[in-house]
């Protein structure tokens, strides 16, 4: 029952693109303003574990927790944008890495609160508590000829994509504009954005606490979309992971890290048949990426030249 | 006239050297003040305390009667004090007209959430900032195909004509100029002066600094002369070009590097 | 009690430092962080496992034989993930970082493919003999530790300062242009460093090893961290720096363990290296102010 080619599987693995997507535009937020954060797993824990326990602990429903979970990121993206405000480059970078694993050191050992090493489990999944809504109007997936999976899956596809387009339209939206420019001004030359009457220490912390509270949003989705959150989902690993994303996909452009974390999170359902060796393949593409590329695959000459080609398409 | 920008006492020491010793001086509304002396005088030093990206030491810089010198360089900015840099700092990868919009931040409003939806308000502002974009870059002859070329890309004296475009695009009362001629022929030094006058035919005053003589002769009204950080004569430019101590300072100084 | 925890701690220590010594030499040439680092360490412990549990061989053999291999793939990671990006115009120094980072992860995965995910016991011969000095107990194994970091770090300082190889690196770690223009070979110079402080990673994943007898794939990102905090909290670049933060480091997580909570130890450096950024953004022995840096 149910067309087969609607597969749970795939929308999962879309799902988690939709999500990294959001991480990406996250990173992409702080380093447009040129702060390097490494923070954002940590925010993406902070987040998650917001929702999680709203909804575990106090039957917080889904997307007020959701919110929520993006607030208190926000929040903690302030605390610690605002010291961090001394630091630059490697510095920055390595600072923020750091707070996020002593955040995932307090996720581990607070255990009366954040379950520990073992984290928290049956947290509502979106997909379940849609269904069952679905079922108490009286609405059956059958009746459009979905299995209940089939139906899970599609329901969770769409609210992340809905999630997703909707955090990359609202900054590509806010690329050129009056903060947008100013975002850019401050990267290109800090001093002369001052000089120019930009409030250079207002605007960095904002983009550090907007990077942070979508990380948090993408963290909140996140455990409404697995039903289980840990410490381990917030590793170093993750921080690194949201860095390739952008300097893979481009660190110049928006749309960069948002093809960067689309390509990456369904490359290696593409390297499924080599999975033994699909994270040294992984690695070796990092490389090769980075020497021939090293600006990553999108940046703005190229995205200049396909607005071009597509007017001419037109024409 | 009276006096719009007032420095009273200006000392400024890096660790333990000197780089202004109690300077004081005023520039008048509606004039163009023209600040010379020989390279290392604390000229740039001057410019830096007061659009507050360097806190003076002591003594106190007054905006129309109110002390600015506490305030962060872009509210120095929003109050009316623009400037330009020595060593050019334009976005170089961002286009002419761009970097001129980045200039109307402080004269400008819409924030995240206005920005993002494009309300009429925001709407209407873009094109305000637009439109004054326009006008400014025309003022300093750089309409036309100019304005989408990166900043960066331009020629060298483009670049210098956008930069006060950009001071210009903030609204300021008092702009000042670091070595604007610098780098130019003849012929460009000429169009420099005559923008300079115009700007201030616009009802904006100008503290001016400037190696060129010529420059400085024709456009100001009044001088300061600096040497070694301090202040050793004012007044207008017959008279200051044929003050001993003036004469004295550049001669002195074109001994030990050779360009005064 | 505390004397012996004093020299768990210093034994601990002088292994950090010699971790950090390995960041900070690259960072100090080429102004990037190595973020492969911790792999070759932990590759550099493997291959002393192999040596010494599995062949059965003398120790020395064993570092010769990490020097070897960790030197070796120093070379190779020069060679095919940094140079390629140096020679090209306009590469900003996040691309080399990704470069590193792509290398982690293929080493962290080729050590998994290769020795699995378990725990690897890593026994020496002398593991539990000991003596006393003064009424503290050393093992010989901590006394051995100590010898070869020290006997490595005054090595290093020496040839930094008194060899003309040693300056021109220094030369090269000052201002690589200026260094070409003087007739240096930055290119060899660059190759030397990375090379260096590869074989010393691999020297300190034996010493780990020796220090607590066994091994396993993921020692190199938490001694990578480690590291990376380390030579935050001594300065970016310092020799000095990172052998005093690396100490400083050791006997701090060996007391918090000793006299405090356990759960927090692997957080202490980044606690440190937080609160002394935020009083010392250039780090304790650090010069230039991290915003003139780029």
């Amino acid at each position: 029952m149910g067309p087969e080619w609607i597969n749970p599987y795939h929308l999962q693995v879309a799902s988690f693109a939709f999500i990294n997507v959001i991480l990406g535009v996250s990173i992409y937020v702080t380093l447009a303003t040129g702060q390097l954060s490494l923070g954002n797993a940590g925010f993406m824990g902070i987040g998650a574990y917001a929702a999680a326990l709203l909804s575990t602990r106090y039957g917080c429903p889904i997307p007020a927790g959701i919110v929520l979970g993006g607030l208190f990121a926000g929040i903690a993206g302030i605390l610690v944008g605002i010291p961090s405000l001394r630091l630059s480059g490697v510095y920055l970078a390595i600072a923020t890495l750091g707070s996020g694993e002593v955040l995932r050191a307090v996720l581990v050992n607070w255990e009366s609160l954040t379950g520990g090493a073992v984290g928290i489990a049956a947290i509502p999944q979106m997909g379940r508590v849609l269904l069952s809504r679905a079922r108490e109007a009286g609405f059956a997936p059958e009746s459009i000829g979905l299995r209940n999976n089939q139906f899970i899956g599609i329901s969770v596809f769409l609210i992340l994509f809905v999630c997703a387009f909707l955090a990359v339209l609202f900054f590509l939206r806010l690329g050129r504009t009056r903060v947008g420019r100013a975002y850019a001004a401050i990267k290109l030359d800090e001093k002369a954005a001052e000089a120019a009457g930009i409030p250079v220490t207002y605007y960095k912390v904002l983009a550090f606490s907007q990077g942070a509270m979508l990380a948090g949003f993408a963290g909140a989705l996140y455990a409404h979309t697995t039903s289980f959150v840990s410490p381990s989902d917030f590793t170093y690993h993750r921080a690194v992971e949201i860095l390739v994303f952008a300097v893979f996909g481009g660190s110049e452009h928006l749309l960069g890290p948002v093809f960067g974390a689309a390509f990456l999170t369904m490359l290696p359902e593409a390297l499924r048949s080599v999975s033994d060796y699909r994270d040294i393949l992984y690695g070796i593409l990092l490389v090769l990426t980075m020497v021939f590329r090293p600006q990553g695959v999108l940046d703005p000459p190229l995205l200049r030249g396909f607005a071009r080609f597509r007017r001419k398409g037109k024409a | 006239m009276s006096d719009l920008l007032e420095l009273h006492r200006i000392v400024k020491t890096f660790g333990g050297l000197s780089a202004l010793g109690d300077v004081s001086f005023s520039v008048r509304e509606g004039e163009i003040l023209g600040i010379i002396g020989p390279n290392g005088a604390g000229k740039t030093t001057l410019f830096h305390v007061i659009t507050a990206m360097l806190p003076p030491t002591q003594g106190e810089v007054l905006l129309g009667g109110e002390r600015i010198d506490r305030l962060s360089p872009h509210a120095i900015a929003r109050r009316g004090v623009s400037r330009t840099f020595q060593n050019l700092r334009l976005f170089s990868t961002m286009t002419a007209a761009e970097n001129v919009m980045v200039g109307r931040h402080c004269r400008s409003r819409a924030g995240v959430w206005r920005s993002v939806l494009r309300t009429r308000g925001q709407r209407e502002e873009e094109r305000g900032i637009l439109g004054k974009t326009r006008e400014l870059l025309g003022l300093v002859g750089m309409g036309g195909i100019d304005a989408e070329q990166p900043a960066g890309s331009l020629p060298y004296g483009h670049q210098r004509r956008l930069e006060i475009a950009r001071a210009m695009a903030s609204g300021p009362r008092i702009l000042l100029l670091d070595e604007p001629a610098a780098g130019m022929n003849e012929s460009e030094t000429q169009e420099m002066s005559l923008l300079i006058r115009r700007i201030r035919s616009l009802g904006v005053t100008i503290l001016l600094i400037e190696h060129d003589m010529s420059l400085v002769m024709k456009t100001c009204d009044r001088l300061v002369v600096f040497n070694f950080g301090r202040k050793i004569t004012e007044g207008p430019p017959e008279k200051v070009r044929d003050d001993p101590r003036v004469i004295e300072a550049y001669l002195g100084a074109s001994e030990g590097d050779g360009n005064a | 009690m505390f004397l012996e925890q004093l020299v768990n701690g210093v034994t601990l220590g002088s292994i950090y430092a010699i971790v950090a010594l390995g960041y900070t030499l690259v960072f100090g040439v080429l102004d990037i962080i190595n973020m492969a680092h911790g792999e070759i360490f932990m590759f550099g412990a493997f291959v002393g496992m192999l040596i010494v549990s599995k062949a059965g061989a003398p120790l020395p053999v064993a570092f010769l034989g990490a020097i070897v291999v960790t030197g070796a793939m120093g070379l190779l990671l020069e060679r095919f993930a940094l140079r390629p990006l140096r020679k090209a115009p306009g590469v900003s120094n996040l691309s080399s970082l990704i470069s590193t980072i792509g290398v982690s992860i293929l080493l962290e995965n080729v050590a998994q493919k290769v020795f699995g995910a378990g725990n690897h016991l890593f026994e020496t011969p002398f593991a539990e003999i000991r003596f006393r000095v003064g009424g503290v107990t050393v093992y010989l194994v901590q006394a051995l530790i100590l010898f070869v970091s020290l006997a490595l770090m005054t090595g290093l300082a020496l040839w930094l300062a008194r060899t003309r190889t040693g300056r021109a690196l220094r030369a090269t770690a000052e201002n690589l242009a200026t260094a070409g223009l003087l007739g240096v070979d930055t290119n060899l110079m660059i190759t030397a460093t990375v090379v260096i402080a590869s074989a010393m990673g691999g020297v300190a994943g034996v010493l780990v090893g020796m220090a607590f007898n066994y091994i396993n794939n993921q020692i190199g990102l938490s001694m990578g961290l480690k590291g990376l905090a380390i030579i935050i909290f001594g300065g970016m670049g310092s020799v000095y720096g990172a052998m005093a933060g690396g100490l400083i480091l050791g006997i701090a997580e060996t007391l918090v363990v000793a006299y405090g909570d356990s759960g927090y130890r692997d957080s202490i450096a980044f606690l440190t290296i937080i609160v002394v950024l935020l009083i010392r953004p250039q780090g304790l022995f650090g010069q230039a102010a991290p915003g003139m840096r780029r």
